[in-house]
Parts: C-alpha cells; structure tokens; sequence
C-alpha cells in the first residue's frame, strides 16, 4: 500500500457518495481485499457505508463528540493497516465494523481516564508536602511560568504536546492523530520541550535576576544557598541549572505517568524504551 | 501489517442520526457476549423506532441468542459467555419493556412458563413484551415449572392464554407432561387456548393437545390477536 493515500478522504463525504443502490454491489470481502491492495475508493465506500452507524456506536459509548470521532478514525486506521483483521467466514462487515468501533470507543474512554489520572496524580505530587511557605510559593510560580510558557507555544506543537504529555500518546499515536510524518511529530513534540525550558529559563533570570534584593537566595526549594561572593554569570548559569533541573523533573513525571521513558530529561524517547511502539 | 500513513479520514458529521443498520444480530451477539447489556438495549431500540417488537425480537434478538448457542456450541465462546449473554439479554430486554399504563394492569391474561427442567426463558421474556404491547397482562413464571404446579396456579385464575416453551427437542417429554395436565383439567381449546412455542419445538409443526405450534413471536401474536378477549376483566383475578 503506498504511503500517498491521505487526502482522498480529507473531502466532504457528500462529495464522494455513490448513487443509491451502487453500494451494495461491492461485497464486503471484495471491499476488504480491494483495501488490501491500497484501493481508496474501497476505503471511501467502506467509510461512507458504515461510518455513521460507528459513530453512533462510539457516541453510546464515550458520550463525547470528540472521542467517538477518534473512536471512528482509530477503527478506520485499524481497518486500513490491516484489513486482514476481518474474516468473512465469521459473520459479516457491518457487524464487525461496529464492534470494531465500539472497542475503539472503550480504547479512547480508557485512554482519556488514564490521561486525567496521570495529569491529576501530577499535580498532587507538586501540591503533596510542601517543603515550607517558600518552596509553595516556588512551585506555584513554576506552574504559572510554565502555563504561560505553553500558551507561547505555536499551536501544532502545542497539540503535539498535549497528545503526548496529557493524553499519553505514543510518538506513533501522536503522528498518527496528527497526520504527519513521525519524525515531524519527535521533531514537534521535542521543539516544544526545548522552547518550554528556554523560556522558563529566560523568564526566571529576568525576574530574578536585575536588582531583585541584594541579599543573595537560594534557589527556592531545594534547602539551599548560593554564595553571596558566586559572580552573576556564576550565579546565574548555578540558578539555570537547577531551574533545569527541577523543570526536568516536571516533564520526566508527566513522561514516567504517561509511561514513556525513564531517561533523563534530555533523552529522545526512543521505541524500546517504549517512546515509539 | 501496513505501515503508511494515516489516511486523512473524514470526520463523521455529529449531527448524523444512527440509522437502523447497527440492528444486526451478530452485532448484538458480540454485545450480549461481552455483557454490554446497555448498548444491547440501545441497539433493540433502534431497531424498535423502525420495525414492530414481534418483528425486531424474531428477526435480531432471535438470531443473536442462535448465534450464541452456535458459538458455544463450536467451542468458540465458553458455557460462561453463553451465559453473561443471556443475563445481559435479560438485562436489555428489561431496559427496553413496553411502558406501562393503567390498561396493561386490567388486560386479558396470559400465563407464560417453561416446563420442568427447561431453563431457557428468553423467548417467554421476549413473547411477554409483544403481548404487554397488545394491552396482555402477563404473569410470567419463567424457568422449570412443575406440571401439576402449573395447574394449581392456572385454575386458581382466570387465565385467556398459556403459552409454554422450551429451549431444546430434549424437553418434548416435560412439554408433553405440562400440555397433558392442563388438558387433563377438562378445558379444551377453546377455552384454554395453548401455545407451545420455542427452539425446541423448530422442527415440529402440531402438538397434541396445543392450540398452535409457533415458529415465530409473529405467530404467537396473530395467534393472541385473533382471541376474542377484552380488557377490563380485573374482577376475575
């Protein structure tokens, strides 16, 4: 199958729907293998017979407008990879087309469960215990920068983000949803990152940096303090280290709860440490 | 295993209404098989806003729970899903049961039951719902009732129908026992009309004693129909 299929379906299905009647004549096994040799209008007829039916199976389902659409798209994906998957001897299309959808369906209700888990098991850990008032104030600042810091983000790797941070996406999953290549959707989602740490990075020393007290602090929350006689660039490449550091340990949480990996910050989630799978 | 591309698939406009075509029985099989009784019961009803209940339970649900047995029976599901299968039909049916309404309490009455040793109600559940929806009061006694029981409890009643089924040609013997007693009461035909219906009783088409052998729900509710009862008999119970 080539890869250049993509945007016969990116039309209006009124566009490619077939005079009454005309569908029935393609059964669904010759439907099915046709979709095996890469035949889009097999997978076009395919879509316009069943995908309402699906969609209303989703709906049942999620209850959302959103995850049933995903719930549809995943099932067709799956159909398209693998249309081998169906066995005429066993029943017919529509059956399994929309049991198909339904365990889609129940994949995307268990995945969006999962993902506010983790994104809820997050931001207990940054409230649990705070070490004193200060390192409160600190972790709340941090959230607010990195709120900030994300809402700077160009949108597609925003999305990209969000699919991979807060829906727990693999890269695959990530360039699949986005319909883009997956190197575009690594090169997006890391951009991202590095953007993000450059800007909290950028936004700590100049809050913290010109004329903020002569006293010299510690970097909050970590116990600590910097030596009054540490020259600014010292000082100042000491504070981005660590600002690093615990931003990095912000992002490893949400990639260990979203079971990516569990190297440092800096590694490329790679397919066996379970990043592209 | 294709690795190309995702195809750019269209979004399906929400504001598409489901049409009647997820009504298929292998469709609401696998539902009933996983438990899911709550899409079961919305898939009967979509096909329920299209088609008569007598109709949707003979020509889905039927084939569904047939399609369970042969699937059991072929060792593809186990005697467990066999089972899940029948409590969720349970279970879905009773979600989608005919409203009531103050009629349905002082209809005409039908007693449904199997006898001895049958264990297969679905099809009394099912014919209790196509009758409730004629305006039928319907006391179901379900599974594995007793000849001799059963008449006690039919002549302590004014009854208008009996309608006795079982799930396999293994239970003609206590089909006969039960149809023999209530004969053996002296009310015929016509005043205790009879039916015997179910899978068991496919292959045959008269039984003595029985008003008619029904191979359909259909059958057994042109059957009912055809009975000259009226509602607002309260008094006889």
């Amino acid at each position: 199958m080539g890869p250049g299929l993509p945007d016969i379906l990116d039309r209006d299905p009124a566009a490619y729907r077939l005079p009454p009647g005309c569908e029935a004549v393609v059964e669904d096994a010759e439907l099915l293998a046709r979709i095996g040799t890469g035949d889009q209008r097999a997978l076009e007829i395919l879509h316009e017979r069943f995908s309402p039916g699906m969609y209303a199976v989703a709906m049942r389902v999620t209850r959302s407008e959103r995850l049933s659409q995903e719930a549809v798209q995943d099932a067709f994906m799956a159909v398209w990879q693998d249309p081998r998957r169906f066995d005429p001897a066993r029943g017919s299309l529509g059956p399994w087309m929309f049991t198909l959808a339904r365990y889609k369906a129940i994949d995307a209700v268990r995945r969006e469960a999962a993902a506010k888990r983790q994104t809820a098991e997050v931001d207990l850990e940054l409230y649990e215990a705070p070490d004193d008032v200060h390192d409160e104030v600190w972790r709340g600042l941090r959230r607010e920068r990195l709120n900030d810091a994300i809402r700077s983000l160009p949108e597609d790797q925003r999305r990209a983000l969000s699919l991979a941070f807060i829906q727990g996406l693999t890269h695959v999953e990530v360039a699949e949803r986005e319909r883009i290549p997956l190197g575009t959707a690594k090169t997006r989602i890391r951009t991202a990152l590095l953007r993000l740490r450059a800007a909290l990075e950028t936004d700590l020393w100049e809050r913290e940096s010109p004329g903020d007290g002569g006293e010299p602090r510690g970097v909050p929350g970590t116990g600590d303090r910097m030596r009054a006689s540490e020259s600014p660039s010292g000082r100042t490449q000491s504070r981005l280290a660590r600002c690093a550091i615990r931003f990095g340990s912000i992002i490893e949480q949400a990639l260990k709860a979203a079971r990516f990996v569990t190297a440092p910050f800096d590694a490329e989630p790679t397919a066996a440490a379970g990043g592209s799978r | 295993m294709d690795d190309s591309p995702m195809p750019n698939l269209p979004e399906v406009p929400a504001q598409l209404s489901p049409d009647g075509d997820v009504a298929a029985p292998e469709f609401l099989a696998s539902l009933l098989a996983d438990g899911d009784d709550d899409m079961a019961a919305w898939v009967m009803s979509q096909a329920l806003a299209e088609r008569s209940r007598a109709e949707v339970y003979d020509e889905v649900v039927r084939p569904a729970m047939e399609l369970v047995g042969t699937r059991w029976q072929e060792g593809q599901w186990s005697i467990s899903v066999e089972h899940l299968a029948s409590v969720a039909l349970n279970q879905a049916l009773s979600r989608v049961r005919p409203p009531e309404n103050p009629e349905s309490r002082i209809g005409p009455t039908a007693v449904l039951a199997a006898p001895e040793m049958e264990q297969h109600v679905a099809g009394l559940a099912c014919l209790a719902q196509v009758l409730e929806d004629d305006g039928w009061h319907v006391e179901n006694l379900g599974a594995n009732v007793p000849a001799d029981d059963l008449v006690g409890f039919i002549s302590a009643r004014e009854v208008d129908l009996v309608a006795l089924s079982i799930g396999t040609a293994d239970r003609l013997e206590t089909l006969r026992r039960a149809v023999d007693a209530l004969r053996a009461t002296g009310r015929g035909t016509d005043e205790l009309p009879l039916l015997v219906g179910g899978h068991g009783v496919a292959a045959i088409e008269n039984f003595a004693g029985a008003s008619l052998v029904c191979h359909s729900l259909a059958d057994a509710q042109q059957f009912a129909r055809t009975l000259n009862v009226t509602s607002g008999d309260a008094d006889r119970r």
